[in-house]
């Protein structure tokens, strides 16, 4: 697969349910051979079995929106531990699995897959045009 | 001669061609023969001549192509709505119109017309896939903090 929005999560974008500068948005890696996110059909949270979740970043900061590119400062998971992880999972976190609505899938980027060695794992977003991503 | 501004020009133009399309139901042929005289431009028909600058010919020649192209797009929207249809249906991003009523008749048409859904069957029928683009980040992995007493 590539990069790409889930379509829950754009339909989210659509319909109000998420608004990228205000809700948390935060990040986890996913071990596909515990289980492979599907941008048609996975909607939330819990749709990512939790035994292959890798990670946890902090919520995004400096939230952008100018022009439906989305972007956000660079961030940072401490102390990352666990298999090695496939692919970057971003999702609006409301605290409720159920409801914490999935919006990118990002396999494609330097370092991935990436085997956690217990040290911090910095996610530098990409500078060009597309930033995060651009609706 | 009496000046005349072109705006006024205009405004006579447009009451002198309303009125001509009026008289279209009636069944009775008029001629309109235009023609240049020095740096002006004359409208020759039954009822008068009007004379107007070039730049002021010039604007109306504008304005009446934009006008006839909308109607023109009025007159073949079921044409255009087809032909939108098929590009969508075949998933060819290129929008023939921007006209709202004929861009919503056209997605109906792509997704139930039976001609369509026949010769471009769903196998076939990509649809327009979205313009969204997801970037590529880097990441970059920190070496694991020691413990003081690993360390020592």
């Amino acid at each position: 697969m590539a990069n790409a929005l889930y379509d829950k999560g754009r339909e989210g974008f659509l319909d109000g349910s998420i608004d990228w500068d205000t809700d948390t948005i935060t990040m986890i890696g996913m071990d596909h051979t515990d289980d492979t996110p599907v941008v048609a059909t996975d909607d939330n949270l819990d749709d990512l079995l939790s035994a292959g979740r890798v990670g946890s970043w902090t919520p995004f900061a400096t939230k952008t929106v100018t022009s439906g590119v989305a972007d956000a400062a660079d961030i940072t998971a401490n102390t990352v531990s666990g298999d090695q992880f496939e692919s970057l999972n971003i999702y609006k976190n409301t605290g409720v699995e159920s409801t914490s609505r999935l919006i990118a899938y990002i396999d494609t980027a330097t370092g991935l897959p990436c085997t956690p060695n217990g040290g911090n794992i910095t996610v530098a977003f990409d500078s060009g045009a597309n930033k995060i991503f651009k609706l | 001669m009496e000046e005349i501004s072109p705006w006024h020009l205009i405004a006579e133009l447009i009451r002198y061609l309303n009125f001509e399309s009026k008289m279209i139901i009636i069944p009775q042929i008029k001629t309109i023969t235009v023609n240049q005289e020095g740096s002006r431009v004359n409208i020759i028909h039954d009822k008068g001549i009007i004379e107007l600058p070039w730049d002021a010919a010039l604007e109306i020649a504008k304005a009446m192509i934009i006008q006839a192209r909308k109607a023109e797009e009025i007159a073949k929207a079921e044409a255009i709505a087809y032909d939108q249809a098929i590009l969508t249906r075949l998933g060819i991003p290129i929008g023939l119109t921007s006209h709202p009523i004929i861009l919503k008749e056209a997605k109906k048409e792509a997704a139930w017309n039976t001609n369509l859904r026949r010769y471009i069957p769903s196998g076939k029928a990509k649809g327009i896939k979205s313009q969204s683009v997801v970037g590529s980040p880097t990441l970059i992995m920190h070496p694991p903090v020691k413990n003081k007493k690993e360390e020592k």
